[in-house]
C-alpha cells in the first residue's frame, strides 16, 4: 500500500498524542518524586 | 498493528472534514481567550491563599495546566453541544465544528478525554478538593449552563456565570486543600457579579444574532432599556463588593485605590450605555472596559496581598 499524505497526517496526529502522553507521564513521575522527598 | 496506526479511518478516506483539522483547530476548541481569564483568576486565588510560597513551583504549574485544560474541555463540550446555533451566528460560524474542520464526534471525544485528564491530574498531583471543584465547574458550565440554562431562560448568563467564577476557589484549594475561608468566595462573587454587565454588553451588540439563533438573551427577551438598567445595577454592586478583601485585611490601600478607580471607570461606561442603550459604540466600550476592570482588580489583589 503506497504511503499517502493521509497516512502521514494520521501518523503525525498519533505521534502528537503519544508525545503528549509521554510528557504527562513524566510530569506525574516528577510530582510523585517531589511529594515523596 | 502498524497498519492500524497508519491507516486512515473510513470517515477520513471519504473526505470527511476531519482531514482538515489542524492542531490550531483543537486549540480553538478549547476557547483560549476564556482560558486566559480562567488561568489568571485561578492564579490569583492561588497566590492569595496562605502558604502559597511553600507550594512547590512544579505542583503550582501542574495545577494551572490542569485548570486551563479543564476549562478548555468545558469550552469544547459547549462548542460540541452548541454546534447548531454556532452555525447560525456570524460571530461563531467559523468555529472548528460549524466550519467543518473538526467532526462533532471528534470534538466530543477530545473534550471528554481532556476533562478526564485534567481532573485526574489535578487530583493525583495537587489534591482531590481542587479536583472536585474543577469537576464541579466543568459540569456546571458544560451541562447545567450549556445544555439547560442557555436556551431556556433570560437569566442564563447570570446563573451560568457561577461556572466562570470558580477558578479563584480552585486556585485557593490547590494550596490549602480546603475552601472554608471566606476570601476565595468573595473573589468568586466578584467574577459572578461582573459577568452580567460584561456579557450583556456583548449581547447588546449582537442581539439580532441571538434572536436568529433563538437564544433568550436578556436584550432579546426584555429589550435594551431593561437590560442596561440591570447592567448598571450589577456594576454599582461591584463597588462595595470589591472592597470586602480590603475590609477583611487581606489586601492593602493600594488595592482599595485601584478597585475604586477602575470601578468608577466601569460605572461611567455603564451610565453611558444607560443614556444611549441603542448605541453599539457605547456597548462595545463597556465590553472592552469590563475585561480591563477584572484584570486590573485581580492584578491589584495579587500585587497588594498582605503577607
Amino acid at each position: 500500500m503506497p504511503i499517502t499524505d493521509l497516512h502521514r497526517k494520521k501518523l503525525k496526529k498519533n505521534l502528537f498524542v503519544l508525545g503528549a502522553l509521554l510528557v504527562w507521564t513524566f510530569l506525574i513521575a516528577a510530582v510523585a518524586f517531589i511529594k515523596m522527598s | 498493528m502498524a497498519e492500524a496506526i497508519l491507516s486512515p479511518s473510513a470517515a477520513e478516506v471519504h473526505g470527511c472534514a476531519v482531514d482538515e483539522a489542524r492542531i490550531r483547530d483543537y486549540i480553538d476548541l478549547l476557547k483560549p481567550r476564556v482560558m486566559t481569564l480562567v488561568v489568571f483568576t485561578g492564579a490569583v486565588g492561588m497566590v492569595m491563599a496562605p502558604g502559597f510560597l511553600s507550594l512547590h513551583p512544579l505542583i503550582a504549574f501542574v495545577a494551572m495546566v490542569s485548570l486551563a485544560f479543564g476549562a478548555g474541555a468545558a469550552g469544547a463540550i459547549n462548542m460540541w453541544f452548541d454546534r447548531d446555533i454556532d452555525a447560525m451566528m456570524t460571530r461563531t460560524r467559523l468555529r472548528p465544528i460549524p466550519a467543518g474542520r473538526i467532526s462533532a464526534d471528534n470534538a466530543l471525544s477530545f473534550a471528554l478525554v481532556m476533562a478526564l485528564f485534567s481532573v485526574m491530574t489535578m487530583g493525583i498531583c495537587v489534591n482531590w478538593v481542587a479536583a472536585f471543584w474543577l469537576l464541579f465547574s466543568i459540569l456546571f458550565y458544560a451541562v447545567f449552563y450549556t445544555m439547560i440554562l442557555k436556551r431556556s431562560t433570560d437569566q442564563n448568563i447570570v446563573i451560568g456565570g457561577a461556572a466562570g467564577a470558580f477558578p479563584p476557589v480552585i486556585g485557593w484549594a490547590c494550596v490549602t486543600g480546603d475552601v472554608a475561608s471566606p476570601l476565595p468566595w468573595v473573589m468568586m462573587a466578584l467574577i459572578f457579579f461582573w459577568t452580567p454587565p460584561h456579557f450583556w454588553a456583548l449581547a447588546l451588540l449582537i442581539k439580532e444574532e441571538y434572536a436568529k439563533a433563538n437564544i433568550p438573551m436578556l436584550p432579546v427577551q426584555r429589550g435594551n432599556v431593561y437590560t442596561v438598567r440591570w447592567m448598571l445595577g450589577y456594576t454599582v454592586l461591584l463597588g462595595p463588593l470589591s472592597l470586602i478583601p480590603f475590609m477583611m485585611g487581606a489586601v492593602g490601600y493600594g488595592y482599595a485605590i485601584v478597585a475604586g478607580v477602575v470601578w468608577a471607570g466601569f460605572c461611567v461606561a455603564a451610565v453611558r450605555v444607560v443614556m444611549r442603550p441603542d448605541d453599539p459604540a457605547r456597548a462595545r466600550a463597556m465590553f472592552g472596559f469590563s475585561i480591563l476592570y477584572l484584570f486590573a482588580l485581580f492584578a491589584a489583589l495579587m500585587l497588594d496581598k498582605v503577607q
